[in-house]
This record gives C-alpha cells, sequence and structure tokens, in this order.
C-alpha cells in the first residue's frame, strides 16, 4: 500500500503550512536584515576596541572566539548571526516543531485516532521525525539563498559553501535538541518534561561551550558538546567541516532511535 | 446474526473478541481486573457500566492504545499486543472522546484516515456523509461536538470493517441521529459483521445489542442476553377484579408474587420470573382486566449495580 507510507509526514506539513510560512518570512527577514546591517558596521573599528576590552567568556559566546574581529564579514556575521540567532530560531522552532507533534497531538486525542489505524508506532514517530526534519531543512535553505542574495548588497564577500557549512551546523544543532524533544516527548507523552529537558540542556550546553576555553577542567567536556561541534571553527570561514556535521547527523540518529524505542511499548494517554 | 456470518466461512469459529484474564492496573483505582468475556463473530455486544468502570480502557487494549499488566486479549484471534497492526487493518474504531484535527476539513481528515488505512472504498463513506448529514468542506474547528460524532462515526464503518468497537457511540447526537447509527449498526450486523459498543445509556443497549456485558469498578458482574435479563425482570401487574376480589393473602401465596398491593378492587402486584402460576390461581375470579408493565432495562441494571455495591 504505496499510498499510506508516507500519509502522516503530509498531514503533518499540511495542517502546519501556516505557521511554517510564518516562520520562512520571519527567518528570511531578519537573516536579511542582519546581513544588510553590516553596512553600519563596516569601518566602525571602535566596536572592536570596545569589544576586545570583552572577558574572553563573553567573545566566545557573541561567536567573536579565536581573534575574529566584529567588523570583518565572517566576524559579524558569526557574532550577530550564527553563534545565537540562528542556532536560536532553528532551536525554538525545531523543539516546539516536535513538542506539539507528538506529545502535543497525544494531549490533544488525536493520537488514538491515528494509531488505530494500522500504522506502526515505530513509522508514525519515524514520519513525524522526517516532517520535523524536513520543515526544518527548508528554514535552512532559505536562509542561506537570503544570505547569499543580501550580502552582497552589503558589500559582503562570503563564498556559499560559507554560508552553506555555518547554517548546516546551526541547524543541526536545533536538530539534536529537537530530536532529544521528540525523544523525550515519545517517551513521555508530557509536553513540560519535553520541553523543559531540551531547553533546559540546550541553554546549559551553549553557557557551557562559552565557558569551556576559559576553565581547563572543561577542556575536554566541550567534544560531548554539541554547540562545539556546531560553532568551532567557526563555519562561517572554515565552510563546511565534513566530520563535525557527520558527528551532529549521528546524534541526531541515535536520538531519533530513542525516539521509535520509547514510543513503541509505552501506553498512550487519552 | 451470528450464523449466517458463520455459513460463510469454513474456518473454525475463533471469537471476534476474547478477553482471558485481562488485567489492566494505574496504580489505586482505576483499571479493570481479570476480564473474561467472548463476544461471538456476528453478535452486536454491549458493555455496559457507569463512567470510570473501565470500558474505555478495556477498549483502548483491544487497539493496542495501552497494554496489558497481566492476562490478554484477542481479537479475530489474533493477539491484541502481537498483532496489532492487523487487528487494526480489520477493525473499526470510534474513541470515546473523540478528537480531529481542528485545522483540516471534514473531508480531509475522512481521506487522511482512508489512506491511513489504505483500500477504502469512498462510496460508502459519501452515501454515509449523505446519510448524517455532514457537509465534508466545512473545517473541524467549526463543527458541533454533534457533527464531530458523525465524523467518528463516518470513520469507524466507511470500510466496512468485519468488526467494529464504539466507545459511546451516541454521545452528543440528536435522536434522529442516534437512529440513523443505530441504522448504521443494524446494517453492519446483517452484514455478518460484529459490533462491540459501549455506553452508559441503557435504552440504547437494549434496543440494539444480542447480549451486555456490564462492567462495575474494573469487574465484570454480568454477562447475559438482553432477553434472559428482561426475564429475570420484575413485572409490575394490574389487576381490576369484579366482585368478589381475593384477599391480599390469597394472592400472596402465589409462586413468583414478591409484594401484594389491594385498593378497593385493585390488585397491584410484583412478580418474577414466569406469569403461570399467577394466571392459573386467578381462574376462580372474575377478572376486568390485567394490565401490565414491564421493568426497563435501567432497573435491571441499577438492581445489578446495587448488588455489585453489597459485595464490596
Amino acid at each position: 500500500m504505496a499510498t499510506m507510507r508516507t500519509e502522516t509526514f503530509f498531514r503533518v506539513l499540511r495542517i502546519r503550512r501556516r505557521s511554517l510560512i510564518g516562520w520562512s518570512i520571519a527567518t528570511v527577514s531578519l537573516v536579511g536584515l542582519i546581513v544588510l546591517s553590516y553596512v553600519a558596521i563596516r569601518g566602525q573599528e571602535s566596536f572592536q576596541t570596545m569589544l576586545e576590552d570583552y572577558p574572553d567568556f563573553v567573545q566566545q559566546i557573541l561567536g567573536l572566539g579565536g581573534g575574529l574581529s566584529i567588523t570583518s564579514p565572517a566576524g559579524y556575521l558569526n557574532s550577530q548571526l550564527f553563534a545565537n540567532t540562528l542556532p536560536l530560531i532553528f532551536l525554538i522552532f525545531l523543539i516546539a516543531f516536535a513538542v506539539r507533534e507528538t506529545a502535543g497531538e497525544e494531549l490533544d486525542g488525536t493520537l488514538d485516532l491515528a494509531l488505530s489505524h494500522p500504522i506502526t508506532r515505530e513509522r508514525f514517530i519515524l514520519e513525524k521525525f522526517a516532517a520535523m526534519t524536513t520543515a526544518g531543512a527548508g528554514l535552512a535553505i532559505l536562509s542561506v539563498l537570503t544570505m547569499m542574495a543580501t550580502s552582497p548588497l552589503a558589500g559582503i564577500d562570503i563564498g556559499w559553501d560559507q554560508y552553506l557549512g555555518a547554517t548546516l551546523s546551526v541547524y543541526l544543532i536545533g536538530l539534536v535538541f529537537g530530536t532529544l524533544a521528540l525523544a523525550v516527548a515519545a517517551a513521555t507523552g508530557s509536553k513540560g518534561v519535553a520541553l523543559g529537558v531540551s531547553s533546559t540542556l540546550a541553554v546549559g550546553l551553549f553557557v557551557l561551550w562559552g565557558l569551556a576555553p576559559l576553565i581547563s577542567g572543561l577542556h575536554g567536556l566541550d567534544r560531548v558538546n554539541p554547540f562545539y561541534w556546531g560553532l568551532a571553527g567557526p563555519p562561517i570561514t572554515e565552510g563546511i567541516q565534513g566530520g563535525n556535521l557527520l558527528l551532529l547527523v549521528v546524534i541526531v540518529i541515535v536520538l531519533a532511535g530513542a525516539a521509535v524505542a520509547g514510543f513503541r511499548r509505552r501506553d498512550l494517554g487519552t | 446474526m451470528p450464523k449466517s456470518a458463520r455459513a460463510r466461512s469454513n474456518l473454525p469459529l475463533v471469537p471476534a473478541i476474547r478477553l482471558n484474564h485481562l488485567t489492566k492496573s494505574y496504580g489505586r483505582s482505576r483499571g479493570v481486573i481479570g476480564l473474561d468475556l467472548e463476544v461471538e463473530e456476528g453478535e452486536v455486544f454491549g458493555f455496559l457500566g457507569p463512567n470510570g468502570a473501565g470500558k474505555t480502557t478495556t477498549i483502548r487494549t483491544l487497539l493496542d492504545l495501552i497494554r496489558p499488566t497481566s492476562g490478554s486479549a484477542s481479537v479475530l484471534g489474533l493477539d491484541s499486543v502481537k498483532d496489532s497492526e492487523e487487528i487494526r487493518k480489520r477493525v473499526g474504531y470510534l474513541p470515546g472522546e473523540l478528537a480531529l484535527w481542528e485545522t483540516m476539513t471534514t473531508r480531509g481528515v475522512l481521506e487522511h484516515l482512508g489512506k491511513l488505512r489504505g483500500g477504502v472504498d469512498g462510496t460508502y463513506r459519501d452515501e454515509l456523509l449523505e446519510r448524517l448529514h455532514v457537509e465534508p468542506d466545512r473545517k473541524i474547528k467549526d463543527l458541533s461536538t454533534g457533527n464531530r460524532q458523525k465524523i467518528g462515526i463516518i470513520q469507524a464503518f466507511m470500510h466496512r470493517p468485519e468488526l467494529v468497537i464504539l466507545d459511546e457511540p451516541t454521545a452528543g447526537l440528536d435522536p434522529l441521529m442516534q437512529q440513523v447509527t443505530y441504522e448504521v449498526i443494524g446494517e453492519a450486523r446483517r452484514a455478518g459483521h460484529t459490533v462491540f459498543l459501549s455506553s452508559h445509556v441503557l435504552p440504547e443497549v437494549e434496543r440494539i445489542a444480542h447480549r451486555v456485558g456490564i462492567i462495575r469498578g474494573g469487574k465484570l458482574i454480568e454477562v447475559e442476553t438482553v432477553e434472559n435479563l428482561k426475564e429475570r425482570a420484575v413485572k409490575l401487574i394490574e389487576i381490576h377484579f369484579g366482585f368478589p376480589a381475593p384477599k391480599p393473602e390469597n394472592l400472596a401465596g402465589i409462586p413468583g408474587i414478591t409484594e401484594v398491593h389491594m385498593s378497593g378492587d385493585v390488585a397491584q402486584l410484583k412478580i418474577g420470573g414466569s406469569m403461570d402460576p399467577l394466571v392459573k390461581a386467578l381462574t376462580p375470579y372474575e377478572v376486568l382486566s390485567i394490565r401490565t408493565h414491564e421493568t426497563p432495562l435501567e432497573d435491571i441494571f441499577l438492581e445489578l449495580y446495587r448488588n455489585g455495591n453489597d459485595e464490596d
């Protein structure tokens, strides 16, 4: 029955199309605005002097670690977009998506109806995962296209592969925590627990990523931090870092497997 | 009736539903305890009980939405946990608290569910849409509870499943639409399909079911045909005598009579079981009229329910 294979996947995207359009418009506007605002920073060396007085932790958190200058195109984009705004967009979008589509549907009660049909729980949760991944990838592609379209206007000369590498990295960070939220929601059926666990871990690990270079005890630890694999480099100067991206993909796959396992044997709530 | 369904297949008879000491516990109070039940292929079975008695818990176990703590359930001869996908392929289900995707249209919901199932022929669905007066292009969020319930009923029947499991099917429906629902259930029955429906409304079950199971506090306290239940019922009889009327003690001695109340020439009696001894005992008297009132199943239910309480 080939017709049923991706029925849930398409239903989710169809139902969410309005919200997806809203997120697309917001993301494109925000990314475009940030890129274009570079004209205001370019050549203002006083910004750089001011930032150099900030503690290393703040520079790292701002995306200006490793001697990046905020007045350079890469430093500007990293500090304004890739180290904070864009990861935040993906984190919020993907976590909310995951929680809404699992625990949210369970709470609404529509899960009972869907799963009383001949679809396995494995497939159901994987189609939800696929819908989340696809929607997030859509936002990522739009972001890259917006960067490529607006950067010449702001006098920024950065290659598409750097944009792609940097955007993919933060998208995958978002996907790690989105899939974590999916796994927790699938295993518990609780929106609160899923939101709490995934967002607390995201914020905590982000802060740890900022602190890691400063505290010697944390040095090894940042190797288990998705933010390290997504932000180190940084990808906006290094381009596509295949190994780092692959590692994030592996984490996502493991978490998706956990979501399936957690959902499979559980009693569903009414 | 069951026979027509049996006649069509030469396979050994498997019950449509079989509960084998099914237990589902949730902490202290809710859940079901040690349910044993067989529902035959082709029968309409009413699963009765007050809210919170365990009807929905039992039904959701059949569809593998929840799993038994101990014991087991089989549906169409298949294990409710191991063969769940195959069961769900062959069953239609109406949830007790039906929820639909708010932003989709009726048509969208039915098409989605049809595709999830695969191979659903749209003609019966469209016929049901018409008979239940559903406008297919309105969004779910704009529909009343009753209209949503109609969609739930349509999706449970539209693929003409051999077993339909309905959790409180007529909740929220106006009497006319309840009638249509009974007709649809009747059609399924005539096609040899099995219908398992839960209800806390007795007249409904009395009307359409062959047998009922009564569940209370998670325990099945009675499984009986509707006919037998009614037979067991106490009847109220009012006899208008000519002259001379019998004395109350003459009537009280008749087997089966449990209560006698005389006022003038009119006797009001309560009788259980057969009326035969009474009728024979009345021959010496002039009887002007006899009126009987059958106890509604409701009272039998309440009786059972009370007895159940006493056991605690």
